[in-house]
């Protein structure tokens, strides 16, 4: 049978290899061993020490020497340091294959080119979005108003305060834009007031005072 | 809807009275700075926090008297009519029935009054116009000599 000549081959090729170069992690194994050969069927996706075990077997060799044989040899041979078994005879399992018996690793799943934003971006767009509709919605039902007290406690405008430094950069990105009367929820969200005494009032030095104090602390505006 | 359509659905009186409008939207100023003369476009408002103008001495809250004593510290005087009175201008303070004032017109020589309406438009109209169920009704008249 050829397959029982190439592991014959290989079962020699291994010893010899083992006996030339009697490498510190080797040194235990068994210098003179009786081995004997058992070619079996290659199942994929069938681990090396499956197929020891299953087919009562000591040794695992195949072609792929670099790969399987030299791992379930090394955890092989750590038993018979161990446990050596000079009384009988070593079994030896050689599988002659193209593809690995190892488990294989899942493969890994493409990463997605496609423009899907990631979830930080949906995040941004929802807030942003929420923003908006509070904002139009303040808008809209304070523009008769000319008294600010009653400006800033309007529902929406509370809730644009509620939404915390994540509304910052959305009301200065508002303010670049108009000068609006977004200051009492900026000062309320961030506990800052840039605003010098002598510009109260004066809308557009004070959205220009609140785009300062962005720039200095790193929002884009 | 243009702004005529606007105003009139905000103040449905606009519509039974006579009214028109003299400036562009802005939010700049609003209706106290716009009574009181205001020349350097300040936006006025007893809002706890000092962010906006109010004068020095006068209470930061929204009532009539912290009104009467602001305008008090600018020169007026408690006035009982809206007749135009020569050598003096005339301002109108309308509250609504929570006794929380929301907007000051003031008169102009013949006789019409003139509002800055929020973040409207300015506009000249009758007194009755603005009142309603946004600006209540006009519950006090001050004047300052001219």
């Amino acid at each position: 049978m050829l397959i029982l000549e190439k592991a014959k081959e290989k079962t020699n090729y291994w010893i010899k290899k083992l006996n030339a170069k009697k490498l510190g992690k080797y040194s235990h194994f068994p210098k003179s061993r009786r081995l004997r050969v058992s070619p079996v069927p290659i199942q994929e996706n069938y681990s090396s020490l499956n197929l020891l075990k299953d087919n009562n077997c000591d040794i695992y060799l195949s072609n792929q020497i670099k790969t399987e044989v030299s791992k379930v040899s090394l955890l092989r041979t750590k038993n018979w340091k161990e446990e050596a078994f000079p009384w009988r005879e070593e079994k030896v399992l050689y599988v002659s294959s193209q593809q690995s018996l190892l488990p294989k690793s899942k493969p890994r799943k493409a990463k997605q080119i496609t423009n899907r934003p990631s979830n930080y971006l949906l995040r941004q767009a929802e807030i942003k979005d929420t923003f908006m509709k509070l904002a139009n919605q303040w808008r809209s039902e304070t523009k008769h108003m000319s008294l600010m007290s009653d400006m800033i406690l309007h529902t929406a405008y509370q809730q644009i305060i509620g939404m915390g430094t994540n509304a910052v950069p959305l009301i200065l990105e508002e303010l670049t834009r108009e000068p609006e009367h977004w200051f009492w929820a900026l000062r309320s969200i961030t506990g800052a007031n840039p605003i010098k005494p002598e510009d109260r009032g004066r809308v557009k030095k004070m959205a220009e005072a609140w785009l300062d104090w962005g720039r200095q602390h790193g929002y884009k505006c | 809807m243009d702004t005529n359509a606007e105003l009139e659905d905000d103040w449905p009186n606009l519509a039974k009275t006579t009214y028109e409008i003299t400036s562009k939207f802005t939010s700049e100023y609003n209706c106290i700075a716009w009574a009181i003369n205001n020349e350097d476009d300040r936006w006025w408002s007893p809002a706890p926090e000092e962010d906006y103008y109010w004068p020095d001495g006068a209470p930061r809250e929204q009532t009539l008297e912290a009104f009467i004593i602001a305008f008090q510290i600018c020169g007026y005087q408690v006035c009982t009519n809206a007749e135009i009175e020569a050598g003096f201008e005339k301002i109108a303070i309308y509250v609504k029935e929570d006794g929380k004032p929301q907007h000051v017109a003031k008169q102009l020589d013949d006789g019409m009054w003139t509002s800055k309406l929020g973040l409207y438009e300015d506009i000249k109209h009758e007194l009755d116009g603005l009142v309603g169920e946004l600006y209540g009704n006009v519950q006090q008249f001050m004047k300052r000599a001219l």
